[in-house]
């Protein structure tokens, strides 16, 4: 520590040497930058303030329904947007601070300057509970002409309450546009869909799958049939087979056989009555005993025609006018009947037998046909299906832009608007004048530091010690003559007095002005 | 000034009272103790009562017994030697300075330094001390009992001791070299501070470098060494940068003081004049003018040398 004092101590003898220089320079710049800062112009602020309210009424309502504002991002995105070159160009345009810069270069430190001066603080949101802390936007601006000043902040406010309200429409907007777009598109791309779709159907119009459902169910149904058809055609030539055994075994004339038939006939009849009698009358009726006579009779009588037609039976002929037998009619029909059966069913299957050749041979290519027509359909429903959604999302957004239209998502109120600055709010001259003295001070020490540095003298023995090996054999120490110290006396005298006035300039300074 | 007068008065009516009694010691130790109590307390040679010659035979040679007057009030006005009660430690660094010296010449070294009692005393540039540390050096060694000193003015061109002790217009060393008729023991001068002589520079002349340069100086300053045992002989020369006679003047010399001045001597020019010195003779560097840094602890007090009072 001792050395180090030491140390400085050596520093300051060097630097008294040029203690006038130092003096000299102090002057210089204190003067200087006094003067220069009471030269400087004033600086009149403007400032206004914007309260930001984002409560609306339709805002739950169209909750899901309409496009959601964030009100965070907006907020935020607003001092962004009015902090940005091109707004604040716009803003210089306005209010004709351009005519103060010409060329590109003087227009860019403009630009620069002016965002440099323009001051806005944006609302505090607290994101998480998406409330509003502190509401109120901030915007001031400072210039050396009051009426500037004055306009800028009215060109800012007048910015950022123009341009929130255009914020959301502008957003939906261009978002109606794109979804108009887009579904033009999708008509298009369905119009498309659906004409592929008949044209291929045109182009196998027989193949398509129709009714039946597709190629392999139409085969197996096709199979189905013939096997239905064949069993059928089975079943009926079995029947018309029986049919003509049993026409083998009928008599068509039945000539011999009539009495028998005549017979039975009225046996039967007879029969009858007197089941009839029975039910009305006792046995021992004479109406009752009379039919049972007739009937032993006929059965009597009965009893020899079977045996007489039994040993003797008669030939059949066409042509005999004797009673044709409706029984053997009846099988003849029935028969005529399974054989045109048979020959439908023949043809029948022989049809079926064909389509499911020619399925067989489709084999491929009907496969193939239906993919590519599942395809297609498939194609048409997707886009069909998109182009259904584009048009709800449009729905919504129409609606939205309609809620938006109606109550204002996010309003500002102007809640104190700017006026021309009256009284000059800068440069802190106090501050500055401070600061052109210390400056002053320092330099002057830099100064001489600098000079000693740049011619350095022997100061003390360390020196001597650093510089070369010769021993020291001592030090005398300075002393003055009358003259002398007179003379010491006068100097220091003199830079105090600089020194002082110094001091009494920096003072006057600050009180005059 | 009333202090010197005071001592003056006291040292005359010493001087008087012992001129009967001839035990020079005592006399010369009162005296010497007065003087030397003075000049600390007033840090100026004394003007020393005239007194019996020195002990030694140095005197012979002074033809020119009147003794000249060492002007200690002109020496104090004019700011050189150390003038009063606000630096009385300025005889304690000079006599630091000087006990190397001593030892040099007369000392335990005295058998490695050939002409040891040969000093000279010089800088690197004009104005730094020189004078001012010979007159010191040579004034604190004619306190020294046992020797005495000659003081030559080798600075011809600025003479500043000529000046200094008024003895201006004397001839000197320069008259001695260019004139050979002249004899050496007539320009020494003794002055009344006792044991110390000195040889003027002398009148100023075209051809100093030359004549400084001279093989008559080399055998002026040889004899001069030799002829008395107890002599110490300091050389104020030039600066070393600013004539090349102080060189060739070093080449004869058996020890080099060289004075700095602190606080005005560039480092630059230093090296300059360290590199012209003979490394083969003890060189010692004598720092003048120092500021006194803080902390500094002077023992000026301590042998009595306080500021007396008034």
């Amino acid at each position: 520590m001792q050395d180090l004092v030491l140390q400085i101590f050596n520093y300051l003898l060097g630097m008294w040497r040029f203690r006038w220089y130092a003096i000299l320079a102090a002057w210089v710049v204190a003067i200087a930058g006094w003067v220069f800062v009471c030269l400087m112009p004033d600086q009149y602020e403007a400032h206004s303030k914007v309260q930001l309210d984002t409560d609306s009424i339709l805002k739950p309502l169209l909750k899901d329904l309409a496009v959601d504002v964030d009100v965070t991002n907006q907020v935020a995105r607003m001092t962004q947007v009015l902090a940005s070159r091109p707004n604040l160009e716009k803003v210089i345009r306005d209010t004709d601070l351009d005519l103060r810069a010409t060329t590109v270069k003087q227009r860019e430190r403009l630009l620069a300057s002016v965002q440099n001066r323009i001051s806005i603080s944006s609302p505090k949101i607290n994101p998480r509970r998406r409330k509003i802390t502190y509401p109120l936007y901030e915007i001031s601006f400072s210039d050396s002409d009051p009426q500037i000043a004055y306009k800028v902040v009215q060109s800012l406010v007048n910015s950022l309450v123009e341009g929130t309200l255009g914020a959301s429409r502008v957003n939906t907007d261009s978002a109606q546009k794109f979804l108009v777009r887009q579904i033009k598109e999708y008509e298009e791309r369905l119009t498309e869909a659906e004409q592929r779709l008949a044209d291929f159907k045109k182009k196998h119009v027989g193949l398509m799958p129709g009714q039946g459902g597709d190629y392999y169910e139409r085969l197996q149904t096709a199979i189905q049939n013939l096997e239905t058809s064949e069993n059928t055609l089975n079943l009926t030539k079995k029947r018309r087979d029986a049919l003509r055994q049993q026409l083998k075994g009928e008599a068509p004339i039945v000539g011999v056989d009539t009495n028998v038939q005549v017979i039975e006939q009225s046996l039967r009849e007879h029969r009858n009555n007197l089941q009839k009698l029975l039910l009305a009358y006792t046995e021992e009726h004479p109406d009752v005993e009379a039919e049972k006579a007739i009937i032993a009779q006929l059965e009597k009588r009965l009893k020899t025609a079977k045996t007489n037609a039994s040993i003797n039976p008669a030939p059949i002929s066409e042509n005999d006018t004797a009673e044709v037998n409706p029984v053997y009619q009846q099988v003849k029909i029935a028969l005529a009947q399974a054989e045109v059966e048979i020959s439908t069913l023949e043809a029948t299957i022989a049809a079926q037998k064909k389509k499911i050749d020619e399925l067989n041979k489709l084999v491929d290519t009907i496969p193939d046909i239906e993919a590519q027509l599942a395809r297609l359909n498939r194609d048409y429903r997707v886009t069909k299906t998109q182009h259904e959604e584009l048009l709800a999302r449009l729905e919504s957004a129409r609606l939205s832009v309609l809620a938006g239209q109606s109550s204002d998502d996010i309003n500002f109120q102007i809640i104190e608007p700017p006026r021309v600055p009256i009284t000059p709010t800068g440069p802190n001259r106090l501050l500055f004048f401070s600061a052109v003295l210390g400056a002053a001070l320092a330099i002057a020490l830099a100064l001489s530091f600098l000079l000693d540095q740049l011619s350095p003298v022997i100061v003390s023995r360390d020196d001597l010690n650093k510089i070369t090996d010769v021993p020291v054999l001592g030090s005398v120490s300075r002393i003055c003559g009358p003259v002398e110290t007179a003379r010491r006396r006068r100097d220091h005298l003199l830079l105090s007095v600089a020194a002082a006035f110094l001091l009494i300039a920096y003072l006057l300074v600050i009180v005059l002005v | 000034m009333s202090i010197i007068e005071k001592a003056i008065e006291k040292l005359n009516k010493q001087e008087g009272r012992q001129q009967n009694n001839k035990t020079d010691d005592a006399t010369d130790s009162s005296v010497e103790r007065a003087a030397a109590k003075v000049q600390q307390a007033s840090g100026q040679p004394q003007k020393a009562a005239p007194r019996q010659q020195d002990r030694k035979v140095s005197s012979v040679e002074t033809q020119h017994s009147a003794k000249t007057r060492l002007d200690v009030e002109k020496l104090s006005a004019a700011g050189i030697v150390s003038p009063n009660e606000n630096a009385p430690y300025i005889a304690d660094e000079v006599r630091r300075i000087k006990r190397p010296l001593m030892s040099n010449a007369f000392g335990k070294n005295s058998a490695l330094v050939a002409n040891g009692n040969l000093v000279m005393v010089t800088s690197s540039l004009p104005g730094e001390g020189k004078s001012f540390t010979a007159v010191n050096l040579a004034l604190s060694m004619a306190l020294e009992r046992d020797h005495t000193v000659l003081l030559v003015d080798a600075d011809v061109t600025m003479s500043k001791i000529t000046n200094m002790l008024d003895i201006k217009n004397r001839h000197g060393l320069i008259d001695y070299l260019y004139d050979d008729s002249i004899d050496l023991g007539d320009l020494i001068i003794n002055m009344d501070f006792p044991r110390l002589s000195v040889l003027p520079a002398g009148v100023h002349h075209a051809q100093t470098a030359e004549l400084l340069a001279s093989d008559k100086m080399r055998n002026m300053v040889h004899e001069v060494a030799t002829r008395y045992n107890d002599r110490i002989i300091v050389f104020d020369s030039p600066p070393l940068l600013a004539t090349p006679e102080s060189s060739i003047l070093m080449t004869m010399m058996g020890q080099v003081v060289m004075v700095v001045e602190a606080n005005r001597t560039p480092h630059s020019a230093l090296k300059e004049a360290l590199k012209l010195l003979d490394r083969n003779k003890p060189v010692g560097l004598v720092l003048n003018k120092a500021k006194r840094p803080p902390f500094y602890h002077h023992f000026g007090a301590y042998y009595g040398y306080k500021a007396p009072d008034k």
